[in-house]
């Protein structure tokens, strides 16, 4: 049974691992949005510091690195990225509440390197859980 | 070794009795596990990344990443299996085994600063800014090397075999 999608104006945060942020150089990697079946939260239902305390006690635990941030994005903004890309993809961002995350979806569709690095680039950072970049 | 002389009556010609195993003495195999897609020319890389306690950069590649991309690697060496929510691999040494080889061809990288990073596959994979100051990603797996050029619009991945001629064409992208 497909799941119910998100609704293009709402804003969703992918929580963003050390592995793919060097912070120093502030260089990022496509691994943010890379792949299929992305988790991302919902902005709409949980505030960013709510979402920020669910990452860091789901994927912050030493030794396992630390989530040095989160990007977010406008879900139609993201949709016509894709559509836009050089290889059209018509992304989905589907509502995938978890028991821990009831802010919870999913892309399921698979994200190009190239495509994750064009959607990287419009993305509005939070570093920690309180200011943005 | 074992000797047993015969001696063949009324000829005195000794006859010396060699057992098999001494000619042929038991082969002793190394227990080096290889997976079945390396090419045999790296394996004498991936030997010495086998134990954990080699499990070291090279001078060359510490040179390139610099002091901040060492730490990175050190604390890459540091995640289990599982790590972010269960979805991530352990740094796989084959992936360091070819990256090592990569940058040996071009080590004019180092000028560029590049940032070291760990995918999910655990594979590692180096991410840079071209002349341009456009985007560079070169992720290095087990058994080929994917890459993404921004300048190009160029996503694609090659086989061991090929990395030389990855080497170049990065070469001219920063240039």
């Amino acid at each position: 049974m497909p799941r119910p999608e998100v609704s293009p104006e709402e804003n969703i945060l992918r929580a963003i691992h050390s592995a793919w942020w060097d912070v120093q150089t502030d260089r990022k990697y496509s691994s943010i949005f890379k792949g299929e079946n992305i988790s991302v939260s919902r902005l709409s239902v949980l505030s960013l510091s709510e979402l920020f305390s669910i990452f860091r006690a789901d994927l912050d635990t030493s030794p396992n690195g630390a989530i040095v941030g989160a990007g977010e994005i406008n879900v139609g903004r993201l949709r016509e990225i894709a559509r836009n890309h050089t290889v059209q993809l018509d992304l989905r961002v589907e509502k995938a509440p978890l028991p821990e995350n009831s802010a919870h979806a999913e892309i399921p569709q698979k994200i190009s390197k190239g495509l994750a690095n064009t959607i990287i680039r419009e993305l509005l950072f939070h570093r920690g859980a309180i200011a943005s970049i | 070794m074992n000797l047993q002389t015969t001696f063949q009556q009324g000829l005195h010609i000794p006859l010396i009795r060699i057992k098999y195993e001494d000619c042929f003495p038991r082969m002793r195999y190394r227990q080096t596990p290889i997976p079945t897609q390396q090419p045999v020319e790296l394996i004498p890389q991936i030997d010495e990344l086998r134990s954990k306690e080699n499990f070291v950069l090279s001078r060359e590649a510490i040179l390139m990443l610099g002091e901040n991309g060492k730490n990175r690697f050190d604390e890459f060496k540091r995640y289990p299996k599982g790590w972010f929510g269960g979805k991530g691999r352990e740094i796989s040494k084959y992936s360091v085994a070819v990256f090592e080889r990569f940058i040996k061809k071009i080590p004019e990288l180092k000028l560029f600063s590049p940032s070291l990073f760990l995918t999910l596959e655990g594979n590692i994979a180096l991410g840079l800014d071209d002349k341009n100051k456009q985007n560079i990603e070169i992720e290095f797996h087990p058994d080929k090397v994917e890459y993404y050029v921004e300048s190009l619009d160029e996503e694609a991945s090659i086989g061991l075999a090929d990395i030389f001629e990855l080497a170049g064409k990065i070469r001219k992208l920063l240039q």
